[in-house]
């Protein structure tokens, strides 16, 4: 009897059991008005949490002590991986990710039972229920079909170790920020659903599942955001967005998030949009599902997909329940979803939100129809047909710009319309600015009308984010005798939902920025050349010194062979770089590129080998990347002005006047 | 609940339906520009309409095809699952990483008269493991395992 194994199998049994018994104790204790089956409901659900943590320290003490008895650990890991590397061991393959979304979402969801379930006693009884039987579903799969405990027949003596593609330090810290990311978009889905159970629809659920879809929108973001940076840096084919199936499924939870967090302002402050809020937060929760689905089934082949496997069926049967259960929910309750109001203008600030969602709507399901299009055109042709990453670009790519251009003139939008001579003196500076970018550009010689849109409106956003600062930082000034810089730090303490949105939106336009310039203006030159030789590359002079080779010794790597190139521009030394590629012990045809890059704030040079000969004659291409850095410099800004958004606005605490009390009596 | 059909909401309405017209017609637009047949080496062979278009053949390379140009692959074979082999040209475009014998690769190309096909991307997709207590059959690692000793029966 392998200790471990039986220590982790039992901890994930009764998670099960006590997330059921959670969603039972709730239901009843609703029904039956009894207080106390609720507490133990709450308690139930902590208690799943506690057990998965137990069932995740088993793995990672099962993986640290080389037990090669449970088949996860031999698959995934090996005597000689380093210690961090087993972390990312503990996520990888399909038990091993299953159990980390399990563990995380217990978590989340325990937390949740913490902190937002006591301020929400009409509709506690149903969170906790909907809850325990969100984790039901996932630990099913977990203890029936995908258990990360299950033994080998035989033990090895040493385990496979991790496919060599994964051996980074990036490996370390994407997978868990963009599982965590789509697990947390069940937290607004609890809350969503626990209001269509209880009737209670008004603003109320709003409020509290504000701060927890800003916390999956950030931490999404910052998934996704890792995972291209990934891409670029290790994986070698000198992009960092593919149109992967995976990648498709790691972001569309996010459209229906971000749309959510606008559109909760409307119905906040007008009362509208009442069912639609509740359709982006059930829909991004079933997005995520079907993520999870789409990787572990082979449905859409992948460069990440863990395929054909029973666990995928059952995902399946998951997602359609969630959606069906979604739509017959909001069904019921339509007759207690009346809009408060009407919409009064079409130029207004609820319009533009309005729009917002439209993008957002139109965007996913583009790349959903993308996605699937092989599944479709079998059903119906019998023959696969697929889409590529030009199809993605072409009909994406002028979507995104108009995002950018409703974020550029609609922040300015006033609520409920406005005259339109108000309209001309908000629109009117923008506009120019808009107008003007647009020329300029042209006449530099930008003629592609989706970057020259994309580009303008990038310009505009960052000149009414600056003009907002300003304005807001000499208000303050006006207010209290403070300098420039203090007043405009302290503008998102004052009203941190603006000022970080603000921030959010100069983000995506630095963003967009550096992707038109990537994606566009980018070259690509190849060489073949022997050592001693040089060749030209986008006004570079790279001279190839000679192959060397290292033996790292750790994580199965047998030998890397590197290409020491020596970069010049206009007779001056740039950089030397050193290109190459990696040879794993286990898997010694299979090499993995080693790409180096140099970057500064105006172009990367992305070098990486194709291989060499006996004769040490090398290939090597070289691409020029223009602005890849403000890509990293923008993710920066938008999470800051993410993080800030959570932020309580300041609240300074009234001076109270000292009123002596009478004497004789008590104080106050 | 006021009436549907305010100007207003009207007005909205129609320049959303006006906007997903267009949004359809781009996107049909171009999915029939680069939609590719996604396919395996002997639906490649066996159906003509398949032999000149643009297609996605997955399969796995064959040990000992993989021509080299300065130590760079620039043609392979790769077979699927009835033994049917299909000629790969690859000579620009990135070479992914882990790719050699007895990878599994989908290649997006141009066929060439059914025999052949111009690539001009080469993936390498993830095998199909759901348990690995041995990598599956004909895959990268079940062929490059390190050879085990004496294990120790399970417990």
């Amino acid at each position: 009897m392998d200790v471990t194994a039986t220590l982790g199998a039992s901890a994930l049994v009764t998670a099960l059991a006590a997330a059921f018994l959670a969603a039972v104790a709730a239901t009843v204790g609703h029904a039956r008005r009894q207080p106390r089956l609720l507490g133990a409901g709450r308690r139930a659900i902590e208690a799943t949490a506690v057990l998965t943590t137990m069932a995740v320290g088993a793995l990672a003490y099962a993986l640290v002590t080389n037990d090669f008895a449970i088949a996860h650990v031999a698959s995934v890991s090996s005597r000689n991986m380093q210690l961090e590397m087993k972390w990312a061991s503990l996520y990888s393959g399909q038990p091993g990710s299953l159990l980390f979304w399990t563990w995380t979402m217990s978590l989340l969801i325990a937390a949740f039972t913490r902190i937002t379930v006591p301020r929400i006693p009409w509709a506690a009884p149903h969170a906790i229920a909907t809850a325990g039987l969100v984790l039901t579903g996932f630990l099913g799969a977990l203890v029936f079909l995908a258990s990360p405990f299950r033994l080998s027949a035989v033990t090895p003596p040493d385990g496979q170790g991790l496919n060599p593609l994964l051996v980074d330090p990036g490996m370390l810290i994407h997978p868990p920020f963009l599982l965590a990311g789509l697990v947390s978009t069940s937290v607004p889905f609890v809350l969503g659903t626990a209001a269509l159970l209880s009737g209670r629809l008004d603003g109320a659920w709003i409020r509290h599942a504000r701060g927890w879809a800003l916390a999956s929108f950030l931490v999404l973001s910052i998934g996704n955001l890792l995972g291209a940076w990934w891409a670029y840096t290790v994986l070698g084919w000198g992009g960092y967005w593919g149109w992967d199936p995976v990648e498709n499924s790691a972001i569309l939870p996010l459209l229906p998030i971000t749309a959510f967090l606008h559109t909760l302002m409307v119905q906040e402050r007008r009362g509208m949009l009442k069912t639609w809020n509740l359709v982006l937060v059930l829909a991004a929760f079933a997005l995520a599902v079907f993520g999870t689905f789409n990787v572990r089934s082979g449905l859409v082949a992948s460069v990440h997909s863990f395929a054909q496997s029973e666990v995928g069926a059952y995902f399946l049967v998951l997602m359609t329940v969630t959606i069906v259960v979604s739509v017959a929910l909001i069904a019921w309750r339509v007759p207690r979803l009346h809009a408060e109001a009407d919409l009064e203008a079409l130029a207004s600030r609820e319009t533009g939100l309005i729009l917002n969602s439209y993008l957002f709507v139109a965007i996913a399901l583009v790349i959903l129809g993308g996605t699937l299009f092989p599944v479709i055109s079998e059903l119906f042709r019998d023959i696969r047909v697929t889409v590529g990453p030009p199809f993605f670009n072409r009909v994406v790519g002028p979507l995104l710009a108009l995002v950018l251009l409703l974020i550029s003139l609609g922040t300015v939008l006033p609520w409920r319309g406005g005259s339109s001579r108000q309209h001309v003196r908000r629109l009117r500076a923008p506009a120019l600015v808009l107008v003007t970018s647009a020329i300029a550009l042209g006449t530099l010689g930008m003629r592609e009308p989706v970057a020259l849109v994309a580009t303008s409106a990038a310009i505009v956003v960052g000149y009414v984010t600056l003009r907002e600062f300003l304005v807001g930082a000499r208000g303050l000034r006006a207010a209290r005798s403070i300098s420039w810089p203090v007043a405009v730090v302290g503008l998102p303490g004052r009203d941190p939902r603006r000022y970080g949105g603000y921030l959010v939106h100069l983000g995506v336009a630095i963003i967009a920025i550096a992707v038109v310039g990537s994606m566009v203006y980018q070259e690509q030159t190849r060489a073949a050349i022997a050592p001693g030789e040089s060749f030209e590359a986008s006004g570079y002079t790279f001279r190839y010194e000679d192959l060397v080779a290292r033996q790292p010794g750790v994580n199965g790597i047998e030998v890397e062979g590197l290409v020491v190139l020596h970069v010049e521009r206009d007779g001056r030394p740039v950089a030397t770089l050193r290109p190459g590629r990696r040879f794993f012990s286990n898997f010694p045809e299979q090499p993995v590129a080693i790409v180096a890059v140099h970057s500064n704030l105006q172009r990367d040079l992305y070098v990486f080998v194709q291989g060499w000969n006996a004769q040490r004659r090398a290939e090597i291409q070289v691409f020029m990347n223009p602005l890849v850095t403000w890509l990293w410099i923008g993710g920066g800004v938008y999470t800051l002005g993410g993080l800030l958004a959570f932020g309580v606005a300041g609240r300074r605490e009234p001076v109270r006047a000292e009123i002596p009390a009478p004497a004789g009596t008590e104080p106050a | 609940m006021s009436d549907l059909l305010s100007s207003r909401r009207a007005r909205l309405i129609a320049l959303l339906v006006v906007a997903t017209t267009a949004i359809s017609v781009l996107a049909f637009q171009a999915a029939g520009e680069s939609a590719s047949y996604y396919i395996t080496p002997i639906e490649f062979q066996s159906k003509a309409a398949l032999h000149d278009a643009r297609v996605r053949i997955a399969g796995r390379v064959v040990d000992g095809s993989i021509v080299e140009d300065a130590g760079r692959p620039i043609a392979f074979r790769i077979v699927g699952d009835h033994n049917d082999e299909v000629a790969i040209q690859f000579p620009k475009g990135v070479v992914p990483n882990l790719f050699g014998p007895y990878a599994l690769v989908v290649v997006e190309g141009r066929g060439r008269g059914g025999t052949s096909v111009d690539a001009y991307s080469v993936i390498i997709k993830h095998e199909n493991e759901f348990y690995a207590d041995r990598p599956p059959e004909g895959s990268i690692s079940s062929h490059f395992l390190p050879t085990p000793g004496p294990s120790a029966p399970a417990r």
